[in-house]
């Protein structure tokens, strides 16, 4: 099997595509916003199998109970009553009120987050993903620091970062859709997953700019062009990229598929996460690279 | 050839420890079928499970904050040890198996974070967890009255007004031919019958509970079925169903034991074989004549043993069941055959029986006031002295000996208690208590006036601390109140496992068909290598105590896919330097020479994300994040170690080495 695709060739169709994508996923995230679960907001959630409940009865009886409840129907007769943060006196008082509508009703979890816990939590989250984008930088800037020719080792890191934050971006828009229209929470979970796909999506980046490092130096008394040079290194590792991008995405789809709904925003969070790590990585780290270096050279 | 064997000898060794560990209890057994099958087997393991998380198998977590704005700077994190210690103290009182309470102090917010494993009803925990620890000084009370005061009398007259008149009313439900077992199970008050229909069993004359009832039942006029009367217990009331009697004959029983270390209340230091032997032998040289003589030197039963073995009539359900089982069925006059019950091994003699009537019966328990329910039986009294009277307690060190003791400071009012209190009680002691147990019970030695009081004894500097700790607990107010819970129920916990453990499995065999439908022969390799990875990840959850939470299964899962990325660079090389033209074994030293750095590279990345989500987050990503990390290191280890050992080993094959088996060029 013989690739000869010309990834560099197209460099603008991709980057276009990829363009397209992250404005799309903007425009989700400004007309929607990003469901916040209670881990960042407080408030309770309280899940419960409610035989002969609907929605509609639910909420009348929990609020009568003087709460302003949200209720959303799950799989089979579970629902999910969501509130602002309860003390455990008015998590009975909710209780008798589920049952009210419900006598045979079960709890199956509840989870209350005081407001200051919440923001904690929001805090740490925005403190982890900010320290883990430096230290990448740094890690990539360091691992890079032996080519400068012909373009400098910082703009391999800077690079990697475009790539990790397309990575992040998809994700984040893809959530804002499903929050609007499913419910998906953005919670710690989801913090979880965005940090991995971070590290993911560099790795796969790292692996496929390590092979143009290679090759440059190989070829550094040759004749071939910077963009020719970086087109063979893609092709050179594009099978690595597909093979294990397929090789993870395989247990995570059946995580995702029989793994049970209280894992799935998760896994879903990196099944996206990990196609788009595998776009980028070939299809805007690369371009991107030559595209600069075209221009830099143009413009001298 | 023969580094080759020794290779492989070492690596079949680790893969199948790492995977007795993971596995212990299929292991053992194995090992017991190999035993009966062969004669011989390889060595149990202790059977450790894996510990799992509240997410997985159900249980409470509270988070509770301690409001420390009436606690000095420095002291805060001293006091939240003491409320520590306070929640620990209730979280044991509730029986729950394995909790676990620890502190957290994050920017200026105290936190106490309790785990309530199999704990899903959470209301009465978190009352009693919640509440201010109660700190009260207490004088031993010798005058204890044992007849009820007038008024007391009186109290206990309307109790059993109101109770007799409870009873009744069951009563004559039951005697109108209700079902008896829902009775029970609603009205009755013992727990171990309550819910079997009130059933009790038979019971007989000498029966502390229940002499009354069989000496009326002797008297042969009651009729089967509810009896209409109440059966007054010594603080409860029973409405009785009277079931069934029947006559055997008890037997008298003489014993020797011979016991062996270990066994309860032992003092032999002989092995259990060595017991079982001598008890053989005893048995074969036991006669009626010489029994009594045998058990006099023989017998380890410090009870009967001087008395020549006997223990009397043997009423059923009093001694363990072995024992009971072999006094029934041995005859009058025999001795019995070596018989093993908790003990030890024992022989029995029967000398003789004699009838005894039994009487089942079921019951419905009720409430019924005694004077002993009045009358005060907590033999310490509190004085006016408490918590809130005392400013802290600290350690200090004797100057001449070093010796810990504790000082305990008093506020101007406790002071003036204080020395109230220790002048009329010279050389009488004084109990501390908190929450009601007794921490510490000195004895006063002199009267103490300035307001400072040291408590010596012989205590370890940290017995000193915790003593001191408490004695903060109690008297400096720390109310804590709860910020967040979860409470995951355990029919989702089970769920959730199953469904993990399903996925992995599938997840692991899509990832092999692939990886060997692609790779071919090295990718049978890298299965093989993947195995072993998840048989050493498994023992390792174990080994580190990691605590298995639902998103550290996804974690693992996820991680599958990490270790086939190193084996899949690997190959990829190969297929390339193949393709350049170079010979097999070469090829395969240069594919993982050069797809290290790339394989090194791409997993930094991952563990700086695993290491600041480990460091930053707490809970379920935590989780995530340790066996993500694990899964790194280990995936590195069997790219490296395991698959190149194998492969370099295959490539020296001749027969292997047409292109066709490695990797399907």
């Amino acid at each position: 099997m013989k690739l000869s695709l010309n990834v560099i060739g197209r460099s603008k169709l991709w980057l276009a595509i990829s363009g397209g994508i992250i404005v799309a996923a903007f425009i989700a995230l400004f007309t929607y916003g990003l469901n916040f679960g209670i881990d960042f907001t407080g408030g309770s959630l309280l899940q419960v199998n409610a035989p002969t409940a609907t929605v509609e009865l639910l909420r009348d009886a929990v609020t009568t109970a003087g709460f302003e409840p949200v209720v959303q129907q799950g799989e089979g007769d579970a629902y999910f009553v969501r509130l602002a943060p309860v003390t455990e006196e008015q998590h009975q008082t909710i209780l008798t009120a589920v049952k009210s509508v419900s006598p045979d009703a079960t709890e199956i979890r509840f989870d209350t987050v005081g407001p200051v816990i919440g923001g904690e939590l929001e805090n740490a989250s925005l403190k982890a993903t900010a320290l883990m984008l430096l230290l990448i930088t740094l890690y990539v800037a360091w691992a890079f620091r032996k080519v400068t020719r012909p373009v400098a080792s910082w703009k391999y890191g800077v690079v990697t970062m475009i790539a990790a934050f397309h990575d992040v971006i998809i994700p984040l828009g893809v959530f804002a859709i499903l929050g609007h229209y499913f419910g998906y929470q953005v919670d710690m979970a989801f913090v979880a997953a965005v940090l991995t796909i971070l590290g993911y999506s560099i790795n796969d980046t790292i692996v496929v700019l390590d092979r143009t490092r290679e090759n440059l130096i190989r070829h550094r008394h040759g004749d071939a062009s910077f963009g020719d040079i970086v087109n063979k290194s893609v092709l050179e590792t594009i099978a690595r990229s597909l093979n294990t991008t397929f090789a993870t995405l395989l247990p995570l789809l059946a995580v995702f598929i029989v793994g049970g709904s209280t894992t799935r925003p998760f896994v879903l969070a990196l099944i996206i996460g990990m196609l788009s790590g595998a776009y980028s990585s070939i299809f805007v780290a690369s371009p991107l690279l030559v595209e600069w270096e075209k221009w830099r050279a143009h413009r001298t | 050839m023969n580094r080759t064997a020794i290779g492989a000898f070492f690596l079949v060794v680790f893969a199948v420890g790492a995977g007795v560990l993971s596995f212990p209890k299929e292991w053992n057994g194995a090992m017991a079928a190999m035993k009966d099958k062969v004669g011989f087997h390889l060595p149990y393991v202790p059977e450790n499970d894996f510990t799992l998380g509240l997410d997985l198998k159900g249980g409470a977590h509270l988070v509770y904050e301690a409001d420390m704005s009436s606690i000095d700077e420095a002291e805060r994190e001293t006091a939240l040890g003491g409320v520590r210690d306070v929640v620990e103290r209730r979280v044991n009182a509730f029986g729950v198996a394995e909790p676990i309470v620890q502190t957290n102090i994050a920017d200026g917010h105290y936190r106490v974070l309790v785990d309530l494993p199999g704990v899903t009803d959470v209301k009465d925990a978190i009352a009693q967890i919640g509440e201010t620890p109660v700190l009260a000084f207490r004088t031993p009370i010798t005058d204890v009255s044992t007849t009820p005061t007038a008024e007391q009398q009186q109290q206990i007259d309307d109790a059993q007004k109101t109770e007799r008149v409870a009873a009744l009313a069951v009563m004559d439900r039951a005697l109108a031919g209700e079902d008896f077992a829902a009775l029970a199970k609603e009205y009755s008050i013992d727990a171990t019958t309550k819910d079997i229909g009130g059933y009790v069993g038979f019971v007989v004359a000498d029966d502390a509970e229940y002499d009354g009832l069989v000496t009326q039942f002797e008297k042969g006029r009651t009729k089967f079925g509810v009896v209409n009367g109440l059966y007054e217990g010594t603080s409860t009331m029973h409405i009785v169903k009277y079931i069934s009697k029947k006559t055997e004959s008890e037997p008298r029983i003489s014993h020797i034991l011979i016991c062996y270390a270990g066994a309860p209340s032992c003092t032999q230091s002989r092995t259990k074989e060595e017991a079982l032997a001598l008890a053989t032998q005893l048995q074969a040289e036991a006669t009626t004549k010489n029994f009594a003589d045998l058990a006099k030197t023989n017998s380890d039963d410090g009870g009967s043993k001087d008395v020549g073995g006997d223990v009397g009539y043997v009423t059923r359900g009093k001694m363990v069941k072995p024992f009971e089982d072999a006094a029934y069925a041995t005859r009058d006059t025999k001795i019995s055959a070596v018989v093993e019950s908790e003990y030890g091994y024992h022989i029995l003699y029967r000398v003789g029986s004699r009838p005894s009537r039994s009487y089942e019966i079921a019951q419905i328990e009720m409430p019924w006031t005694t004077a002993s329910d009045i009358l005060t039986v907590d033999p310490w009294k509190n004085t006016e002295l408490s918590g809130k009277d005392v400013k802290h307690a600290s350690v200090a060190f004797d100057q001449t000996t070093g010796a810990p003791y504790i000082v305990l400071d008093f506020n101007e009012n406790g002071t003036q208690l204080f020395g109230e209190l220790t002048k009329d009680n010279v050389g009488k002691v004084i109990g501390i208590f908190l929450d009601g147990q007794p921490i510490t019970t000195p004895v006063v030695q002199e009267p103490i006036y300035g307001g400072q009081a040291s408590i010596t004894g012989s205590f370890t500097i940290a017995e000193a601390k915790l003593l001191a700790q408490r004695l903060n607990a109690g008297a400096l107010p720390v109310p804590i109140s709860v910020v967040s819970q979860q409470t995951i129920g355990p029919a989702l916990g089970t769920a959730s496992l199953d469904l993990s453990v399903k996925a992995g499995l599938i997840g692991f065999l899509l990832v092999a068909l692939f990886v060997i439908g692609y790779y071919r022969l090295p990718g049978v390799v890298a299965v093989g290598a993947l195995g072993v990875y998840a048989l050493i990840n498994l023992a390792l959850f174990k080994i580190l105590g990691v605590t298995i939470t639902l998103s550290g299964i996804a974690g693992f899962i996820f991680s599958l896919g990490i270790a086939v990325d190193a084996n899949v660079l690997i190959f990829e090389r190969l297929k390339e330097e193949l393709r350049n033209g170079r010979d097999l074994p070469t090829a395969m030293e240069e594919a993982f020479r050069r797809a290290w750095p790339s394989i090194r590279d791409g997993n930094a990345t991952t563990l700086i994300a695993t290491g600041i989500l480990y460091t930053m987050t707490s809970g379920s990503v935590r989780g995530f994040a340790l066996t993500l990390a694990l899964g790194v290191f280990v995936s590195l280890f069997c790219a490296f170690v395991v698959s190149r050992f194998v492969l370099r080993r295959l490539a020296r094959m001749p027969k292997l080495r047409k292109s066709f088996f490695f990797l399907g060029l």
